[in-house]
């Protein structure tokens, strides 16, 4: 028995042995292959099936760009709080597993860019010629004049989408003043039809649509609150309001628009259950693609009717600022990290442009020879167009506000608003407004 | 066995695993909540020593407070309709015929099993003020006039949000109690009733003193869920609109990720963990044993 014990012993460690020394030549192999290529870990933020169908196109064309780079690739699900909620606790881990990111932007970026976990990208992008296949507003840096993040996402804008089947149908033109489009509302709430869909609940939505109607008054209105010259009580806001009031009184929402996410909305604007939507632009080539020519879209209407010959002609939103492919200043690897940046940016971009017939990129498509099959929809020919033109252009509020605070301050106020509340009146919601673009 | 448990460093040694987690998971988590209570941080920047500000701050803002109440509120309406309803029900229950008692002890606790996400999709779609099935109800039955939006309206949003608890949550007590119910030796309601007791006077001196220590477990955990009301909070409504339906935990949730004030948000965990020790105090007050049964 104890002969048998003996065997087996030592036949065991015949076979931890060479199992050992297997796998110490496989992570020689490894190690050799090291000196070629660099593995970079990217994160990106899983929002949707299109971000999915962006990213097997950047992963597979990766290779070609970088060769020297292996990417592995996490797709993160969920909004951006939680994402970025990801981002942060890796980050405050050390960074382990984290070279690039996709970077949300705005105030969500403001503690990353404090902490110094971000690396400049200037050099390289100095160097790379990157600047030459960019228009000149994708240059956004930070405060401290470093350029931290390679922008991708849509050059976006605050517009209102309409079906064009559903206006004709009720003898409506597209509304350039506030009184017009009180008198569309007024038509379409006596219908079945909910005039403007809005997706309330998380705030920026309704948000975008009262700095809509601020613009009018004054386009320069958010950038002032940003800098402390000016308030949201001020009277481009407190008007805008106003209008708002006037709409939710008319019932120009749904019942349930407090509580009506964006994943409810759009829906209910694309299936023709509502006229319109407050959106951004960058629903506007999604809906041209499954509206077809039942879509259009129109700016926010003028407050004052004197005005009406600005209608179109400020528009709040443009390219984000730090919003974009990010890499972490602890990489081992920065060189490889800032190339992969601008490479997941450029092709991603080449993308939509190409594949989805999407014009709102940064990067000079015609001059980098990149061609899109399909013809423009009409209208994404026509605001790609429109775009040239805007006069004034700033971030939008939910984003240009100086803290995460503030902007969570801005958006959970407007959410409230949208409940149309005897206890909530248009002075509470101007002063909760004005609490929050101070908070630290 | 007994040399064994008579070594300290046995029994050192065994409990070690369990020490190692609580010290890793429980003690360390805690002593860095009380010290990030007293720092500014957002996690990411060194964090700075602010004494007493976060707590200065959280009981000034008036949304703190009204969280506060709608938890206190949340925990109140919890021990009602969970812990003592559900034994109410489990004394009902146990006077029926056993095949009754079956199917009517797994209606209730099938909400249990369901997720409490699905449990709050599912309540969205009942409250929903544009397609929900209550507004669809009452307008069938000819009750139009009380349609609501009833998670928008101040007055029905908590409610609303605290039906939905109580109705996953009230399955467990009830198990808990039929439970205790059932372990009590059948002869003793045998000779009640042979000394002529009745019912209520059964219930009075013979269960309800026996189910004393169940009855205590069934509020602490009836207190303690309602307390700590976070996740239908955060599918349903995300403490909205506004602030409507915000808890204290959706509070401190708020804080630690939306507005990225860790050591704000730690304040308020604190707060809420000396809150939760007070609750428990008074129950074990309340449930203080004066005599063995």
């Amino acid at each position: 028995m104890i002969k048998w014990k003996k065997v087996l012993a030592l036949l065991m460690v015949c076979i931890t042995t060479t199992s050992l020394a297997a796998c110490g030549e496989k992570e020689n192999v490894k190690s050799s292959n090291k000196t070629e290529k660099v593995t970079l870990n990217v994160l990106f933020n899983d929002t949707d099936e299109n971000v999915q169908k962006e990213m097997e196109y950047v992963m597979k064309h990766l290779p070609e760009v970088l060769p020297n780079v292996d990417v592995k690739l996490e797709m993160s699900p969920g909004d951006a709080q939680t994402y970025e909620t990801k981002v942060r606790t890796m980050i405050s881990g050390g960074g382990e597993g984290l070279d690039v990111w996709w970077e949300r932007g705005g105030s969500w970026a403001a503690p990353i860019l404090e902490s110094g976990s971000a690396l400049p990208l200037d050099e390289y992008l100095n160097n790379s010629g990157y600047w030459d296949k960019v228009i000149s507003s994708a240059k956004k840096p930070a405060d401290d004049g470093h350029t931290y993040a390679v922008p991708f996402e849509d050059i976006a804008y605050e517009i209102m989408l309409y079906n064009k089947k559903i206006f004709k149908e009720n003898n409506l033109e597209v509304p350039k003043t506030v009184s017009e489009l009180k008198k569309v509302v007024e038509t379409l709430a006596q219908t079945d039809i909910v005039p403007i869909s809005v997706g309330a609940k998380d705030g920026w939505c309704a948000a975008m649509m009262v700095e809509g109607f601020a613009y009018s008054i004054d386009p320069k209105i958010t950038e002032k609150i940003v800098k402390g010259e000016g308030k949201f009580s001020d009277e481009p806001y407190a008007k805008a309001t106003e209008v708002m009031k006037e709409l939710l009184d008319m019932g120009a929402f749904s019942k349930n628009v407090a509580l009506t996410g964006i994943d409810e909305a759009l829906p209910m604007f694309e299936t023709g259950k509502a006229a319109m939507m407050a959106n951004g632009s960058w629903a506007v080539a999604s809906c041209a693609e499954k509206m077809g020519e039942d879509f259009g879209y129109f700016y926010y209407p003028v407050i004052n009717d004197k005005d009406i010959d600005r209608y179109g002609v400020n528009v709040a939103g443009g390219v984000k600022q730090n919003s974009g492919m990010m890499a972490y200043s602890g990489t081992e690897h920065p060189k490889e990290a800032a190339a992969l940046c601008e490479a997941i940016a450029e092709l991603r971009c080449k993308y939509v442009y190409e594949q989805k017939g999407n014009p709102f990129t940064v990067y000079k498509a015609e001059e980098l020879g990149w061609k899109c099959d399909m013809e423009f929809a009409e209208p994404v020919a026509q605001l790609a167009k429109d775009m040239q033109k805007f006069e004034y252009v700033y971030g939008l509020v939910q984003d240009v506000m100086p803290t995460a605070a503030g902007s969570a301050g801005v958006m959970q106020s407007t959410s409230k608003f949208m409940t149309n509340t005897s206890d909530y009146t248009v002075e509470d919601y101007l002063t909760d407004m004005d609490k929050a673009s101070k908070e630290e | 066995m007994k040399n064994v448990l008579g070594n300290k460093k046995y029994i050192f040694l065994l409990c070690a695993p369990a020490l190692i987690l609580l010290t890793a998971f429980v003690i360390y988590p805690l002593i860095n909540i009380v010290i990030m209570s007293f720092q500014k941080t957002n996690g990411l920047t060194p964090a700075e020593f602010i004494m007493f500000e976060n707590f200065k701050r959280i009981f000034q803002d008036p949304a703190f407070v009204r969280a506060n109440i709608a938890s206190l509120g949340l925990c109140i309406l919890a021990i009602i309709f969970n812990a003592l309803l559900a034994v109410a029900v489990s004394i009902l229950l146990c006077t029926l015929g056993s095949r009754i008692q079956k199917l009517l002890r797994t209606a209730f606790v099938i909400p249990l099993v369901l997720s409490i996400s699905v449990i709050s999709q599912l309540w969205l779609t009942i409250y929903h003020a544009d397609w929900g099935l209550l507004n669809h109800f009452l307008k069938s039955i000819g009750l139009g006039f009380l349609q609501n939006e009833w998670l928008i309206n101040e007055k029905t949003a908590m409610i609303c949000i605290a039906v939905v608890g109580m109705w996953w949550m009230f399955g467990m007590d009830l198990l808990m109690s039929y439970s205790g119910i059932k372990a009590i030796p059948e002869s003793y309601f045998e000779a009640a009733q042979l000394d002529g007791a009745g019912f209520f006077s059964i219930v009075r001196y013979i269960t309800l003193p026996l189910l004393k220590n169940v009855m205590k477990t069934c509020v602490t955990i009836s207190a303690i869920g309602g307390l700590f009301t976070f996740p239908q909070v955060f599918i349903m409504t995300g403490g909205g609109p506004g602030d409507m339906t915000q808890t204290v935990m959706m509070y401190m949730y708020r804080q630690a990720f939306s507005n990225q004030r860790y050591g704000l948000a730690s304040a308020v965990g604190l707060v809420v963990i000396i809150e939760t020790c007070v609750i428990l105090t008074i129950i074990g007050c309340i449930f203080k044993q004066d005599k063995e049964y």
